[in-house]
């Protein structure tokens, strides 16, 4: 399911839910585009975006892994004085992933501000990130931080405290963990599908 | 009844907690004192069965239940609770979800959303708390003072038989500490709860009166008193009220 809402001139939120089909858009000057993507199961997936002129960009990927499962994030800054976040949370339940997350700044490029945020939960699956920031440019600030860890363990003590049992409190870090990363509009839509399913 | 007998325990190799004894009444409020690093506030976690704590020896019992036996949500659901000296913060948790879906899974029932969240008013404002933080994440954003108020919101509607308050004093002004004194006493009355009170300032407990005082040192109690002992500890120091007498002088 793929959902476009065109909230204002400049501006575009593309929300995916649970659908894999590849994606190529590009960001043209003056705009800006958020990409809300949720899997209640990762699959194969490819992203592509270029951006040109003052732009802003922000990719929020996040979902389960039960089965084994590439995914592709590709974006091309060939222009000056864009903001590019790109965010994933996954939980690994079952298998394997990886997640490749190439962000290139071009030559000649200035002003650019890039920013690639990768956190995963393992369970009984595990994932890699190959997070790469291809900079050829030396006016550019670029950054990525990729964490791969279980659940915080003071935070299951203090669930666990008050009498949630470990199951429950996991399912509530687990939750928190990807809604965190969304908007409000988004979650709602997530929740709609779900209650369309149950 | 609460009792632990012959507690031995290590955290990282050291023994914390050696051959520790320690019985609370149902409705009595103990206060255990000592210095920094004595192992006061492992003690409250060791009860809870904090993985991170090592117990080698001993018994810590609870109406009959060795709580050894039970994991922290057990013991939780048996009407324990710790209020720690500095509750973490989770984003994305709200106060009202981690409540009501405790409440749920302990009491096995379906919960009255109205009443629950009536309940949650009303205790905010006993405890002269934003009624915002009902519906806010746990901690996020909250002063020192708050969190020790949100935690007892969370006692309120929980209502624990058994309560550990771990430095509940630091990070409150003179007017908090009134307001929460109060609001435990209040507890305390209504409930006939058993309180282990955990401090190294006797300020606490000109608010609210225990039964006895604990002094713990080198991983067990040395000496045991009423309200007197923690007046000589604030006058003396821990090292001279040791050395006193029962008629407070020197041995």
């Amino acid at each position: 399911m793929v959902i476009m809402n065109k909230l204002y001139k400049d501006r575009k939120v593309i929300n995916i839910i649970d659908d894999n089909t590849n994606l190529k858009i590009e960001v043209e000057k003056d705009n800006m585009i958020i990409i809300n993507c949720f899997f209640d199961n990762i699959q194969d997936m490819q992203i592509d975006v270029k951006q040109f002129d003052d732009s802003y960009l922000v990719i929020n990927y996040a979902g389960f892994i039960r089965e084994n499962a590439n995914v592709n994030i590709n974006v091309d800054v060939i222009g000056n004085n864009n903001k590019t976040v790109v965010n994933t949370r996954t939980i690994s339940q079952k298998n394997h992933a990886t997640f490749e997350v190439k962000i290139k700044a071009n030559e000649s490029t200035q002003n650019n501000d890039i920013i690639e945020d990768l956190k995963a939960i393992n369970e009984e699956g595990t994932v890699t990130f190959l997070p790469v920031l291809q900079v050829d440019t030396k006016e550019v600030n670029a950054s990525h931080f990729a964490t791969i860890g279980g659940f915080d363990k003071n935070e299951l003590f203090y669930l666990e405290s008050k009498g949630l049992s470990t199951n429950k409190a996991k399912d509530i870090l687990k939750r928190s963990f990807i809604e965190n990363l969304f908007s409000d509009n988004f979650l709602k839509m997530l929740n709609d599908r779900k209650e369309e399913h149950e | 009844m609460f009792k632990i007998m012959g507690l031995t325990a290590k955290v990282d190799n050291n023994i914390i907690l050696n051959d520790f004894n320690m019985e609370i009444n149902d409705g009595e409020i103990h206060v255990i004192m000592g210095h920094n690093g004595v192992g006061k506030s492992t003690l409250c976690k060791i009860i809870m069965n904090d993985e991170n704590y090592d117990i080698l020896n001993g018994k810590i019992l609870f109406n009959g239940k060795n709580l050894r036996d039970l994991k922290t949500y057990e013991i939780a659901r048996e009407g324990i609770m710790l209020i720690s000296q500095n509750p973490i913060a989770i984003e994305g948790v709200t106060n009202a979800e981690v409540l009501r879906t405790a409440l749920r899974e302990t009491r096995n029932d379906k919960i009255n959303i109205f009443d629950f969240n009536k309940k949650m008013e009303e205790v905010c404002d006993k405890l002269k708390l934003s009624r915002d933080f009902i519906h806010k994440d746990i901690n996020v954003g909250a002063s020192g003072g708050e969190r020790k108020k949100i935690e007892l919101l969370h006692m309120a509607i929980l209502e624990p038989k058994f309560i550990m308050l771990d430095e509940i004093d630091s990070g409150l002004d003179v007017d908090a500490i009134k307001d929460v004194a109060s609001f435990i006493n209040e507890y305390h009355k209504e409930t006939k709860c058993s309180i282990l009170i955990i401090t190294h300032h006797p300020n606490i407990i000109d608010y609210i009166k225990p039964n006895y005082v604990h002094i713990l040192d080198e991983g067990h109690i040395v000496k045991t008193g009423d309200y007197l002992l923690a007046k000589q500890i604030e006058k003396y120091g821990f090292v001279s009220t040791n050395a006193m007498t029962e008629d407070g002088n020197h041995e």
